[in-house]
């Protein structure tokens, strides 16, 4: 039974055999998002030297912009993520390979440089005394509550189109002719498989 | 296949997508690239690490086992990349 037919590729209705395979579906599922709103980058997956995890960059610069409407301040995107491989066991899909992503940084700057970031999600397990999904919201103050923009904000768990449509919503940022939908479809789509939220 | 960082449009585009890709609005229809090897891979890390903390990759890797890294998204990012442990960048 097909539930969504707009973004997803019948290609990818079908399991994936192979690890390569999984991870080729996941690069382009994350780079039809991203080109729902800038074509200045894409995601690139970098294999591990040894046995770890894989990792998807942007490239070929780590924040590339957003194109924004005309009064919106110029917004760039800073992400990582990575992720390994699990058996898939969606319905339909029963014994193939998925990827499953285990830790991500998603970041809205206003311009290149680190020092503009303003939103960034995260989630790295490994890190003992944040190891939840959270948000830091940089350059807030308040009289009494210090450290604020320090702040791990607990969330669910945050994907990638979250982020976009986001920024599509609420920061001016473009969105090619149907993409709102279509990432919502995305969206909807991987929330549904999600090992966890 | 394109080479990296690039994207490639249809042979044949219509008048809307000529049009919104003046505005930079227009879906590329994307190769897929292939993964970068380990050694490209150390080469974007070093490039990237020079260019926020004026470090080599190595000297990053050296500082994130030392402890001796902020908690920033920066560092978290090329940690990623570096294939190293998040546990050891230390929140300052």
């Amino acid at each position: 039974m097909r539930f969504f037919h707009k973004s997803v590729p019948d290609s990818e209705l079908v399991p994936a055999r192979r690890q390569a395979e999984a991870e080729e579906r996941f690069t382009k599922a994350m780079n039809r998002a991203l080109g729902y709103v800038t074509r200045s980058g894409q995601w690139r997956a970098a294999r591990p030297a040894g046995t770890g995890l894989w990792t998807l960059l942007l490239d070929p610069t780590e924040a590339i912009p957003l194109p924004c409407d005309r009064d919106a301040v110029p917004w760039y995107l800073y992400a990582y993520l990575r992720f390994g491989f699990d058996v898939d066991e969606r319905p339909g899909l029963e014994g193939g390979s998925k990827v499953v992503t285990r830790e991500y940084i998603y970041s809205l700057r206003v311009g290149h440089d680190s020092g503009g970031e303003v939103l960034t999600w995260h989630w790295h397990p490994g890190i003992p005394d944040a190891p939840d999904p959270h948000l830091h919201v940089r350059g807030v103050e308040h009289i009494d509550v210090p450290g604020l923009s320090d702040m791990h904000l607990p969330t669910s768990r945050v994907f990638f189109e979250d982020v976009l449509l986001f920024g599509i919503r609420n920061l001016g940022v473009r969105c090619q002719e149907g993409g709102v939908e279509n990432l919502e479809e995305m969206r909807l789509r991987t929330v549904r498989y999600a090992s966890w939220r | 296949m394109s080479k990296p960082g690039t994207m490639t449009t249809g042979a044949q585009p219509g008048l809307l997508q000529r049009a919104g890709a003046k505005l930079g609005l227009a879906r590329p229809e994307l190769d897929y690239q292939s993964p970068l090897s380990s050694s490209e891979s150390r080469a974007i890390l070093d490039q990237r690490a020079r260019a926020n903390f004026g470090i080599s990759g190595d000297e990053f890797v050296r500082r994130l086992r030392a402890g001796e890294l902020p908690d920033t998204s920066v560092a978290h990012g090329l940690a990623m990349l570096a294939g190293e442990v998040l546990s050891q960048v230390r929140p300052r």
